[in-house]
């Protein structure tokens, strides 16, 4: 590649990192960082260490990716199939990874072709290798030979399917440049190809598994196969693939078997060589291309400006759209439920009220469901778990769910600051219409379950099966549910409160590593302060539960040497007690992050964050 | 209205304003003007609140910016020079909210009316992505005039614009400033400075270079003739040492810059 390229490659890095390394000179960055690395190595760091010398493992995982192991054929078919998928599908506009800046000074350059093709497959393989970095370096296990190997191999992987991605789409950009003849012809060969090679997996797959499906067919395996049957029917299969009848169709799913045993961990060197052959070929394939990319490229970089501020939905609105508001907001009043008004319409335009409606509607609907399904079992099952789940999961992530708050608003600070608005004020305000978002969600779920628990009580199934069995034997199986669930949603509100106000004050102490704006911002550059951040949430959520738990723990322990019996019906009341402290650690971040604001300098920071 | 004392503002040890104090009186405009760099943007981010001074005092209407935001900031209105907006608002919900925020009472007609008044009217449902920078413009001030502001303060505000845009821009700052608002306006447009403003403070270096009238400041810079417009003013307070060589070369050899040019120059800070 071009020196001088290679020259910006290497700057516009070495640039990156110095900029990230100097906001450690401040010292909330470097405590954040500081605390995030002390818990991952708490946690990742003694099995991190002890698998270095433990080579036996990765034998031991290599053992069940056999040549012709069922489940690495299905990986191979998959890979074939995603192959496939891209040559169907990949757009005949191909964009390359370059941003604007890039392409306007190096579009007009006096450079060819072939060197900005190579440009932006260099430039691309920065995310790829943290990406890879991350996947076999921290989760893999092995040597530190085995290690560097699987890096090669997740890397040589990711970049094998994007270049192939990038080379189909330039081999079709050429296509719609071509005479329609000559394009025809291509496109038809290529479809043959791809035709033949279907036909022939299709008939060597069935020729290698025609015993079984004959046995399947015949019922020898019988209708409702049990655990002991299906064990039986693995076997077979298993048998028939290594046979000499499977021969055809390992020898066509052969790169894809190696290239999947390598990733996978079976393959070692032979799949690395594969890899790296397959590698060379695609970089030429791409770089010789001739298709155009120059205007695809530019939209696609425009767009990832525009992502970073601007919701594409908001700008699609149609007219009635436009004109719906959360509620109506007068002129005169608090301003806090401006703010609130404003950001309810980030996420969503439309009102308010209609949640309650949609919310009453999934009661009734799921409550007639089991009424007319007579409420077995395997639905009140399935509908409560899921919906207990988001009653308990949403409230200590709804900060890293919603985030219509001070993250999007950060971006017009000029105006933010400007508002005639106390600080503390202005964060408590911001808290609320992600919570808003995070209770309607919670209702829903809560409406879920008691709409399946009054099913179960008028269809005459027993709603008590719906409470886990160490809580059973209350005389009021519905009434105990929906206090029960109450209660957890009465503390999971204060809870999301508090997750979304610790992402808030992370935005407001360290606004270069959260992600600004409405819209995730993507690559490898965004990946580690994103790790570092949610960390960082879950550190903050631990030290915040932890007087709830002292609490709790207290007030079950007074019970217990008061000698009263434990009953099911605290549960709700436990719950409820965790609300009070809850929602004064929220509080105390409000005034804490209030204070912040008030005493924020954020021209070396924030002001620039656009740029 | 507006003041501005010994303002002191540094980033990692650099100053971007050094010292500058100024006073804008009701009804009065005062330009302020500078070369890229020069610390106007600054002066006016500290001014809006959006920057704390390192050190210095800034009051509005009295008001201490620092010790008494809230009360300060309800009688300034601020347009930056980069409009950003809520990218999924529309022009009306912008007018809502804003209106809202500052307890404006009519909010909804003088809305339209500002509106009508920029030629917005019929955008009301445009988001912002759907503007022009010159409409976006437009819009930040209409936002900025909502709440009758007693002191406003402009960074480049007529960048993008028209020139119809421009020529109705300059009417409703003279006219604000006829009712009784401190406008201060930074621009690099040095004719409309000198057009609209009844002061002018020239800054450099985040220093205060010269202030005054057009006449005052003239008669500050003696060689220049009484007829010479704020350019050649303007490029006469911040020209640096290389300019101020070559300007002495030329008035040794006969050229222009005459030689009450080397005075000027040592008279300044």
């Amino acid at each position: 590649m071009n020196g001088a390229l290679l020259e910006i490659l290497w700057l516009s890095f070495r640039g990156g990192l110095v900029r990230r390394l100097r906001r450690l000179r401040q010292p909330r960055y470097l405590f954040a960082m500081l605390a995030s690395l002390a818990y991952v190595a708490f946690w990742l760091g003694p099995s991190f260490v002890s698998t270095w010398s433990r080579p036996g493992r990765a034998r031991g995982a290599a053992s069940w990716l056999q040549a012709s192991s069922p489940l690495l054929l299905a990986i191979a078919l998959g890979g074939a199939g995603t192959l496939t998928l891209i040559w169907l599908f990949a757009s005949s506009k191909p964009g390359l990874w370059l941003n604007e800046a890039d392409l306007h000074l190096l579009l007009p350059a006096p450079l060819p072709r072939r060197k900005l093709l190579e440009y932006s497959l260099w430039k691309q393989q920065l995310g790829l290798f943290f990406g890879a970095l991350v996947v076999s370096l921290l989760r893999g296990y092995g040597s530190a030979a085995a290690r560097l190997l699987r890096f090669f191999l997740v890397w040589g992987l990711l970049a094998l399917m994007t270049m192939h991605g990038q080379g189909v789409s330039l081999w079709k950009a050429r296509l719609r440049e071509l005479p329609a003849a000559a394009a025809r012809l291509r496109r038809g060969l290529a479809v043959a190809l791809l035709a033949s090679y279907w036909t022939a997996v299709a008939f060597a797959l069935y020729r290698a598994l025609a015993p079984l499906l004959e046995r399947l067919r015949s019922g020898a395996y019988g209708a409702a196969a049990g655990a002991g049957e299906m064990r039986g029917v693995a076997a077979e299969l298993a048998a028939l693939l290594s046979g000499a009848r499977a021969a055809p169709l390992l020898a066509l799913l052969a790169p894809f078997r190696w290239l999947a045993g390598a990733f996978l961990g079976g393959g070692g060197l032979r799949g690395a060589l594969l890899l790296a052959v397959l590698l060379v070929v695609h970089y030429e394939w791409v770089v010789r291309s001739r298709g155009r990319f120059e205007d695809a490229t530019l939209e696609k970089a425009r767009r990832a400006v525009e992502r970073r501020v601007r919701r594409p939905a908001a700008a699609a609105a149609s007219a009635r759209a436009r004109l719906l508001e959360p509620f109506a907001l007068p002129s005169r009043g608090t301003p806090e439920i401006a703010i609130w008004w404003k950001n309810l319409l980030l996420s969503e335009r439309a009102p308010l009220a209609r949640n309650g409606w949609l919310i009453a509607a999934l009661f009734a609907a799921l409550c007639a469901a089991g009424i007319a399904l007579r409420s077995p079992q395997a639905y009140n099952a399935t509908v409560t778990g899921l919906a207990t789940m988001v009653l308990v999961l949403l409230p200590p992530l709804a900060g890293i769910f919603f985030r219509n708050d001070l993250r999007a608003d950060l971006l017009q600070l000029e105006i933010l600051r400007s508002w005639p608005i106390a600080g503390w004020r202005l964060v408590a305000a911001e808290l609320l219409a992600p919570a808003t978002a995070a209770l309607r969600l919670m209702l829903a779920a809560y409406a879920a379950i008691l709409g399946v628990a009054l099913a179960a009580s008028v269809s005459g199934a027993e709603p008590g099966q719906m409470i886990p069995p160490g809580l059973r034997g209350t005389d009021h199986p519905f009434a105990f549910l929906a206090c029960a669930y109450a209660g957890i949603l009465a503390a999971g509100v204060p809870l999301a409160l508090l997750s979304i106000g610790i992402q808030n004050l992370a935005a407001l102490m360290l606004p270069g590593w959260v992600n600004l704006g409405l819209e995730r911002r993507r690559g490898a550059a965004f990946t580690g302060p994103r790790i570092l951040i949610f960390l960082g949430h879950l550190i903050a959520l631990a030290v915040a539960l932890l007087p709830v738990l002292l609490l709790e723990g207290a007030v079950v322990l007074g019970q217990r040497l008061l000698g009263a019996p434990f009953s099911p019906w605290e549960i709700p009341l436990l719950a409820l007690l965790a609300a009070p402290p809850l929602l004064a650690e929220t509080w105390l971040l409000v005034r804490v992050g209030g204070a912040y604001w008030d005493r924020l300098d954020p021209s070396q920071e924030m002001l620039s964050l656009e740029e | 209205m507006i003041e501005i004392e010994e303002l002191i503002k540094t980033y990692d040890g650099f100053s971007a304003v050094d010292g500058l104090s100024l006073k804008v009186a009701r009804g009065e405009i005062v330009g302020l003007v500078g070369p890229n760099g020069a610390g106007k943007t600054t002066t006016l981010r500290c001014l809006a609140g959006i920057l704390p001074p390192t050190s210095g005092r800034i009051a509005l209407g009295g008001y201490d910016i620092e010790a008494q935001p809230v009360e300060a900031r309800r009688l300034l209105a601020f347009v930056p020079d980069e409009p950003r907006l809520f990218e999924n608002l529309t022009v009306a919900d912008h007018l809502k909210v804003i209106g809202r925020i500052y307890g404006v009472a009519d909010a909804a007609e003088r809305g339209a009316e500002l509106l009508a008044q920029l030629e917005l009217a019929d955008r009301r449902q445009a988001f912002p992505g759907e503007l022009s920078r010159g409409m976006k413009q437009k819009l930040l001030i209409a936002l900025a005039l909502l709440h009758r502001p007693s002191a406003l303060v402009l960074d480049e505000p007529l960048t993008g614009l028209d020139p119809g845009a421009i020529r109705r821009m300059k009417r409703t700052i003279v006219e604000q400033a006829a009712g009784g608002a401190a406008v201060l306006v930074s621009s690099h447009l040095l004719a409309l400075v000198q057009e609209i403003c009844g002061r002018v403070v020239i800054v450099q270096r985040g220093r205060k270079v010269l202030e005054g009238t057009l006449a005052e400041i003239r008669a500050a810079l003696p060689d220049l003739g009484s007829d010479a417009d704020l350019e050649e003013i303007f490029l006469r307070a911040t020209e640096g040492p290389e300019e101020r060589a070559e300007r002495g070369q030329d008035t040794e050899r006969g050229g222009p810059g005459g030689p009450g040019g080397a005075a000027a120059g040592k008279d300044r800070p």
